[in-house]
């Protein structure tokens, strides 16, 4: 770690504003997101912001001063370390999604470039337009029950899309004809929609069945009972059997995802939830129970180990 | 994908407020759903951008514009050379030596 005054240019008596001063100067000049494609720049962007981690803040700098804290500020990695660049987003081939919000400043995209730079490509005609990619999220139930949205992508344009009862994650909606203008007499590009599906906090899908948890109490498992389940389609009423061990799972028909063969299914694992705080009444009738009723759930483990 | 609160976990010292006015100005574009805003990595990096152009090195806010804008092009530009770099290895070698030495001798 170099001296955090020699990588600023200041002295060690410099006051604050004159070690802002530099670090404002040194880090617009160095600044990876303003030198693309600068690997040496971005070195030296990180160590400025190192070293202004540490004598730009008074508290810190004294630390450093009286010997308490070394360059690299000793209890933490300066914040800069994993810091992820913009550019590394700008520069990919999906970057593209803050080239048109300029107002026709901005280079449109690669084939309006090719096509002012090349004379080749000028005098092509009659080429359909490239289609227009987006990746848009929605959420699992919108997925599962199919829905009518209209949404505004990530470049600012706004488009009315149809999620189909069912839909998977990855799935691509294709919107015929909306894509870039053809050149000459060809026709317009498509656009593409790739959907994400967010997860959801009690549900999961795997192809067209649904699984979900189900919590139960120690007297449902046990005695039976009917209770309230949620379901992709609404909450409806399941009949627990009698004597459901904890981990046993109970098939919902039809009330999975749609599909072309008709719906899934949805699967319920119980789950059995002792009580918070086991009083003695409790701990008394199952150890006289038990004493009279013995059982070894370990019993298979011990033949096959 | 995150939620603008999260983004606001993520980012220390950014306000609520000045996000708001940067997705207004077109700065920065989450996904809309309804009154939901998601954000994904690009976006993310790229409000972690605008937050230190402007809050930490102080780049005026009328200034943002310009600077964001020409950003873009760069960019833009850029992607643009790789697609074409991309173009030119997909040549015979005899092509790619032509262009490599235009490119030399341009020098």
């Amino acid at each position: 770690m170099a001296d955090p005054y020699a990588v600023l240019g200041v002295s060690v008596t410099a006051k604050q504003a004159e070690i802002r001063k530099a670090y404002l100067r040194l880090a617009k000049n160095n600044h990876p997101d303003l030198h693309p494609g600068d690997r040496a720049a971005e070195e030296r962007f990180k160590a400025i912001a190192s070293a202004y981690d540490i004598v730009g803040d008074e508290k810190k700098r004294a630390r450093f001063d009286s010997g308490e804290i070394d360059a690299s500020g000793a209890e933490r990695p300066p914040p800069q370390a994993e810091r992820e660049f913009y550019r590394q987003y700008a520069e990919a081939p999906s970057g593209f999604k803050y080239d048109r919000q300029w107002g026709g400043n901005g280079v449109a995209d690669d084939s309006d470039l090719f096509a002012d730079l090349f004379s080749t490509l000028r005098q092509r005609s009659d080429v359909r337009g490239d289609d227009i990619n987006y990746t848009f999220a929605i959420d699992f139930l919108d997925a599962i029950n199919g829905a009518k949205k209209r949404v505004t992508m990530a470049d600012g344009m706004t488009l009315d899309i149809t999620i189909p009862p069912g839909l998977k994650d990855g799935q691509v909606l294709r919107l015929r004809g909306q894509g870039h203008p053809g050149r000459g007499a060809a026709g317009p590009g498509d656009t593409l929609v790739e959907i994400h599906v967010e997860p959801h906090p009690i549900f999961s899908r795997d192809g067209n069945t649904i699984r979900s948890v189900l919590p139960v109490t120690l007297g449902e498992a046990m005695a039976g009972a009917k209770v309230s389940v949620h379901t992709v389609s609404g909450v409806i009423k399941l009949t627990i059997p009698k004597s459901s061990n904890n981990g046993a799972i109970l098939r919902i028909r039809g009330k999975g995802a749609p599909s072309k063969d008709g719906a899934g299914d949805h699967l319920v694992e119980l789950k059995v939830v002792l009580p918070a705080h086991a009083d003695d009444d409790l701990l008394r009738a199952v150890a006289e129970w038990e004493a009279k009723h013995p059982y070894d759930p370990r019993q298979a483990q011990e033949q096959t180990s | 994908m995150i939620s603008d609160t999260e983004l606001m976990e993520a980012i220390e010292g950014l306000q609520a407020d000045a996000l708001r006015h940067w997705i207004d100005q077109g700065w920065v574009r989450p996904q809309h759903d309804e009154d939901t805003l998601r954000f994904d990595p690009a976006d993310v990096a790229r409000v972690r951008l605008i937050y230190q152009l402007h809050v930490e090195l102080s780049i005026e806010e009328n200034s943002l514009p310009v600077v964001l804008s020409l950003l873009d092009q760069l960019h833009a530009a850029r992607r643009a050379l790789r697609t074409l770099a991309g173009a030119v290895d997909a040549q015979p070698e005899a092509i790619r030596e032509q262009i490599s030495s235009r490119l030399r001798a341009s020098k």
